[in-house]
């Protein structure tokens, strides 16, 4: 079902009809948005349900005025950011090393099955600042298009170009130089 | 998109889609309350060992006049975390720091981000890392 039918469902009384659709239709893609800042499976479950939730809730609030897609990628990507703020949170907390927990979360993700120059290349992306991680992971591994990436995080094409030239060039010499 | 390195449990989407009923559940909250339960008993325990350390530590001075700033560092230099490993006290600038314009440390990254929001060039944003590198 298109994203037009899904509203037009929605907006016929449809509720939990046009939900499922959305379900239907995002719930893998949206995972794989989370999965490159989530540590471990269970925790891209948990951010992905809490992402589903405030859609259900936010859909009565969908004026229409940005593309459906666009909306939900918006609603995801700040559940994301809110996760990485937490987590930070519970390690200053802790006082457990950020990188360190990263290293170890993934030497133990029994859901990680990449070779040794993609672990790099995680872990290498696990370093870079939150917003760098953002548009680095949305152009390289989910292929979207700056036009795309803009719209939902509202910033300039240019802009997000440069972000992405940034964090491109720092994992390509962590990588080369074999941190 | 990118085959990611990653993978899922078996029938994980689709059991997804059968168990996102948040018309069902109080308040939209998702299932998995037993793992938000532990989370929030885990934050909680250790907050009550900051506390405990703020309130128990000899080395703290009890001033009336030490604002809070004070006793979070009398803390982190007290004897219940002088076992703990040195570096996992002094936190990175780089750790926390993500948003141009906050109190903490600068580091590269804040000037990039400073930089590309204000419309340099990348060649322009390259040649200032450049010089900044040389102590220029």
């Amino acid at each position: 079902m298109s994203d037009e039918e899904i509203i037009g469902l929605y907006r016929r009384g449809e509720r939990e009809k046009a939900f499922n659709e959305i379900v239907r239709n995002y719930s893998e893609r949206l995972y794989w948005h989370v999965r490159s800042f989530a540590g471990s499976h269970d925790d891209a479950d948990d951010i992905l349900q809490d992402i589903f939730i405030k859609i259900w809730n936010a859909l009565p609030h969908f004026r229409g005025e940005a593309r459906l897609f666009t909306w939900l990628y918006r609603i995801a990507t700040n559940e994301v950011l809110n996760f990485l703020r937490k987590r930070r949170l519970k390690y200053v907390l802790s006082f457990t090393s950020e990188e360190k927990a990263w290293v170890e979360s993934l030497e133990a993700d029994p859901y990680f099955n990449g070779d040794d120059a993609q672990k790099k290349l995680m872990l290498a992306v696990g370093r870079l600042p939150e917003k760098q991680r953002l548009v680095f992971v949305m152009r390289y591994f989910e292929e979207m298009e700056y036009q795309e990436i803009s719209e939902i995080l509202d910033t300039s094409v240019g802009s997000l170009k440069a972000s992405y030239h940034h964090a491109y060039m720092k994992i390509k010499n962590e990588i080369e130089g074999g941190f | 998109m990118k085959k990611s390195p990653f993978t899922v449990p078996e029938g994980y989407f689709e059991d997804f889609a059968g168990k996102m009923r948040p018309w069902e559940t109080a308040a939209g909250q998702r299932g998995s309350v037993a793992r938000r339960v532990l989370r929030v008993c885990a934050v909680a325990s250790a907050a009550a060992v900051i506390v405990a350390g703020v309130l128990l530590s000899p080395e703290l001075v009890r001033d009336e006049d030490m604002d809070m700033e004070d006793s979070y560092f009398g803390f982190l230099y007290s004897d219940l975390v002088s076992e703990a490993d040195p570096e996992l006290l002094f936190i990175p600038g780089e750790d926390l720091q993500e948003d141009a314009g906050s109190d903490s440390v600068i580091t590269e990254d804040d000037i990039v981000e400073y930089l590309i929001t204000s419309g340099t060039s990348i060649e322009e944003t390259l040649q200032l890392l450049a010089a900044g590198e040389s102590g220029q």
